[in-house]
């Protein structure tokens, strides 16, 4: 199984745990290889041309699997070179923000951001849902600075855990 | 992540993996982009409860194999999954980390073809959206 991710993060080992259970399933293990690189678009590159005989497969992602599509000039057909087995889990998003700001709830977040006279400060992962953000940032008539972010590293899932709290 | 806990940035959109920051009282949570309050967070309410329906958009895992694979190989691999997700430990484990398995009926190739390609026409929609927006 192609993880087209870097090891580490909570997509992997969500694909980790899901492996492990195929396994079970099939009778025999799952090798996992983390192929990441250009958003996922290497590993997903690696599985378009394995051979076609049900022992290479891909824990993919809207990311990886649509989304670069946006983003990349790509080797290879993004719906005609894959083939769906299924989908495994949605994964949501949260909107966080730091303790500090006055807002109680969304309305008075997005009050606070339409009085304010300086821009709030959206961190945003790119490829990582920038409809969310952006469409907020549209709402608010652009109240909203977004501060682009390296993409999730190991450490982050670390962070997720509450293992550690900082990592450089 | 850090850098909100340290009051860099303002607000961030992540996953639902992080939500055990909210608890070390750096963080809060406004709002959930899922069709339901997650089991994780009970008190977050989801952006459609809060009057903005169009925030119901979630990422997503899936599994997938070359072109050509025969038929009959794809539905034993996609009986391993379904039998993978019907573990409640496994799903247990999964929330966890973000991720909320979909319910069996959805658990098939058609349902995952369908699903990508309604994630590309909606890419492209916001794509046109987003230029357009552009003066």
């Amino acid at each position: 199984m192609i993880l087209p991710i870097a090891a580490g993060s909570s997509s992997d080992v969500g694909g980790r745990l899901v492996a492990e259970r195929m396994g079970t399933a099939l009778g025999r293990p799952i090798i996992i290889e983390n192929v990441p690189g250009a958003d996922g678009s290497i590993g997903v590159d690696r599985v378009a041309r394995a051979r076609p005989d049900g022992y290479t497969i891909e824990f993919g992602s809207l990311t990886a699997n649509v989304l670069n599509g946006a983003f990349y000039s790509l080797s290879y057909d993004l719906l005609g070179d894959l083939t769906p087995i299924s989908p495994v889990a949605a994964a949501p998003y949260v909107l966080y923000a730091k303790a500090s700001l006055p807002a109680k709830d969304l309305k008075e977040l997005i009050a606070w951001l339409r009085g304010k006279s300086q821009q709030g400060v959206c961190g945003r992962h790119r490829g990582h849902l920038p409809h969310a953000d952006g469409t907020l940032s549209e709402r608010n008539r652009d109240p909203v600075h977004p501060c682009p972010l390296s993409r999730l590293s190991p450490g982050n899932a670390g962070l997720g855990r509450g293992s550690h709290r900082f990592f450089v | 992540m850090q850098d909100l806990a340290a009051g860099r940035i303002d607000f961030l959109f992540e996953t639902a993996v992080q939500l055990p920051f909210t608890r070390s009282g750096n963080i809060k949570s406004y709002a959930v982009t899922s069709d339901a309050r997650l089991m994780q967070a009970p008190d977050t309410p989801t952006f459609s409860e809060m009057g903005l329906p169009s925030f119901s958009y979630s990422g997503w895992t899936a599994m997938f194999a070359p072109k050509n694979v025969p038929k009959e190989i794809i539905d034993k691999l996609n009986a391993a999954v379904v039998e993978a997700l019907a573990d409640q430990g496994l799903r247990s484990r999964l929330a966890d980390l973000g991720l909320e398995v979909y319910p069996r009926e959805r658990q098939t190739p058609e349902a995952l073809n369908a699903q990508r390609k309604a994630a590309c026409r909606q890419m492209v929609a916001d794509h046109q959206r987003a230029s357009a927006a552009i003066p």
